[in-house]
């Protein structure tokens, strides 16, 4: 499988990306895209080894001395593909890419690898109070409360005040915006549609107030 | 849910891990009470791995730690506008407690909860008002007191720290505060999520060799022994090292209503099982809740004693629930008869303590 193709030397995303190794994985937070991305090991260490230098053909005997598992060129192909779709490769690689051998030729390479180089996509809540709702909620199939509804299989969006981002589950009613929307000792489980937490004027509490007119 | 937790915070699964109907049927628990990384954590190492029960709790793990990932960022830059203000802030819980584990996404992270000295909280919130930044979903707390009793925040906050983030540095309580901090917590808030006394054990294992236990457990005894009492159920429960400290006695004789109460407590680990009930003034205008208004005020047997600063000990609890019952009352007539001689355009805005 001579083709030149690997002599292309991809190069690794750095910018706007956040890095952490876990346990078994590779995780990268995209903060443009505000996405992430778990990477078993080999998909993280060909990620790592996008240095912009070390080519495509010279990475299956370096991650198989790394490994200790017999690493092929396809494996090292199907990884660079995923990467490539999923944003975390400078985009000039890509070109390149693109230009040294068609995409189609690219995905016959891929399908020979199977499914050994894993990227699994995370779905991101966009706040800590998504965040909670669906773990609370969608994740385990129930439902939460009065105005905070959510149900589903795992992954599902949860439907917050009848709209998505619309609002913040708080216990049993939905928070609805303000930058300080969830104070443990004062609004904690939020205030009620009709009401927001307002700093009172004396002793710096605050308390779910009804808003003017409602 | 304890067993399965037990010793789950270390790097090295130390406990015996369930069998795998027992992890199905506590899956939901787990998922619900955000211990499910912890979970993983235990298991990732053993033939249970494969199951279905554990790739939901993998995913949740993967979850929490791009959370957290996420969330790390937006904690720096909360601090660079706040100190641009020249307000110097101290992260609460969250990260502050996130970071001690093996690895942080093993702790999901909520608010961003901050100290601010009192009177600041306007400055902040005009701050955090910078254009194309934010919304920040920032918890500010102006008043330890109620956690760190007797103790000047001037002191606590002289002592406090700095721990890197990213290119930042971010202000967090001393070992001895944290862990302090962490047990009255868990008590005032009646026990009811495993994940704060998780918290409880990490605070506890990764103490510094010079741990100051003087500090810790201040002179106050009652909070003393609060505080030893929580140790002694992390201890009890969850596995947590208590050799080597002034509280290891007191972990092995508990009294005899306190692991059970906290275990009932564990029924309903869910945030929206513990709902802050409508103020009592609002209620009272529409009679047909006042069966519950009055029912959501009868607090556990552990949250009333803290409430009223009673002693953990073996005399049982029903008069300290009665007591802090009365006690709600009694904050809460004058307020009410205040209210009532107020306009009926404006509203009561008492603080949750006195939500009676």
């Amino acid at each position: 499988m001579k083709d030149g193709t690997e002599m292309l030397a991809p190069r690794a995303r750095s910018a706007g990306l956040v890095v952490r190794d876990l346990d078994e994985e590779l995780l990268i937070y995209d903060l443009q895209r505000e996405s992430a991305y778990a990477l078993n090991r080999l998909a993280g260490l060909v990620w790592k080894h996008c240095d912009g230098t070390t080519t495509v053909g010279e990475m299956p005997d370096l991650l198989t001395a790394t490994l200790g598992d017999q690493v092929s060129l396809e494996m090292v192909w199907q990884a660079v593909s995923r990467l490539s779709d999923d944003g975390l490769l400078e985009e000039q690689a890509n070109q390149t890419a693109v230009r040294v051998m068609t995409r189609r030729a690219m995905m016959q390479k891929v399908a020979l690898a199977g499914s050994v180089a894993l990227i699994t996509s995370i779905a991101v809540p966009a706040s800590a109070a998504l965040a909670a709702c669906i773990a609370n909620s969608c994740r385990a199939g129930c439902t939460i409360g009065v105005n905070c509804t959510g149900s589903g299989p795992r992954g599902t969006a949860c439907t917050l005040c009848g709209g998505p981002a619309s609002g913040s589950c708080r216990g049993t009613c939905c928070d609805i915006g303000g930058y300080f929307n969830s104070v443990d000792e004062d609004c904690s489980g939020g205030c009620c549609p009709g009401y927001e937490c307002k700093l009172v004027a004396h002793g710096g509490h605050r308390s779910c107030s009804q808003r003017a007119g409602g | 849910m304890a067993r399965i937790l037990a010793g789950s915070w270390r790097s090295a699964t130390t406990h015996r891990v369930p069998g795998s109907d027992e992890l199905t049927n506590l899956l939901p628990y787990l998922l619900a009470s955000g211990t499910a990384p912890l979970a993983w954590w235990h298991i990732r190492h053993t033939p249970l791995r494969h199951t279905p029960a554990a790739q939901e709790l993998q995913d949740a793990y993967r979850e929490t730690s791009a959370f957290g990932l996420a969330r790390e960022p937006t904690i720096e830059t909360i601090f660079v506008l706040l100190r641009g203000a020249g307000i110097e802030p101290i992260l609460l819980k969250g990260w502050a407690i996130a970071r001690l584990y093996p690895e942080p996404g093993l702790r999901p992270l909520g608010d961003i909860d901050l100290y601010v000295a009192p009177g600041e909280e306007y400055r902040v919130e005009a701050a955090l008002q910078t254009p194309g930044r934010g919304p920040f979903e920032v918890d500010l707390t102006h008043d330890l007191s109620g956690l760190l009793q007797g103790r000047s925040m001037t002191e606590v906050a002289a002592r406090s720290e700095l721990v890197p983030l990213g290119t930042s540095e971010i202000r967090v309580l001393n070992a001895e505060d944290q862990l302090a901090y962490l047990c009255i917590h868990f008590l005032k808030h009646g026990g009811w999520r495993p994940l704060w006394l998780c918290d409880v054990a990490i605070a506890l294992e990764s103490r510094p060799s010079d741990f100051d236990w003087d500090l810790c457990l201040g002179g106050d005894r009652t909070r003393a022994d609060w505080i030893a009492c929580t140790i002694g159920l992390a201890h009890v429960l969850l596995g947590a090292d208590v050799r080597g400290t002034p509280v290891a006695n007191r972990a092995e004789r508990l009294p005899f209503w306190l692991v059970p109460a906290v275990l009932k407590a564990w029924e309903r680990p869910r945030a929206f099982d513990h709902p802050v009930p409508e103020l009592m003034v609002e209620s009272l205008r529409h009679p047909q809740q006042w069966p519950a208004a009055l029912k959501s005020r009868w607090m556990s047997p552990l949250e009333s004693t803290v409430r009223v600063g009673g002693s953990i000990n073996r005399v049982p609890r029903l008069p300290y629930q009665v007591a802090n019952y009365a006690l709600q009352l009694a904050q809460f007539l004058p307020r009410l008869v205040h209210v009532f001689g107020q306009s009926s355009g404006q509203r009561d805005t008492a603080p949750r303590e006195s939500r009676l």
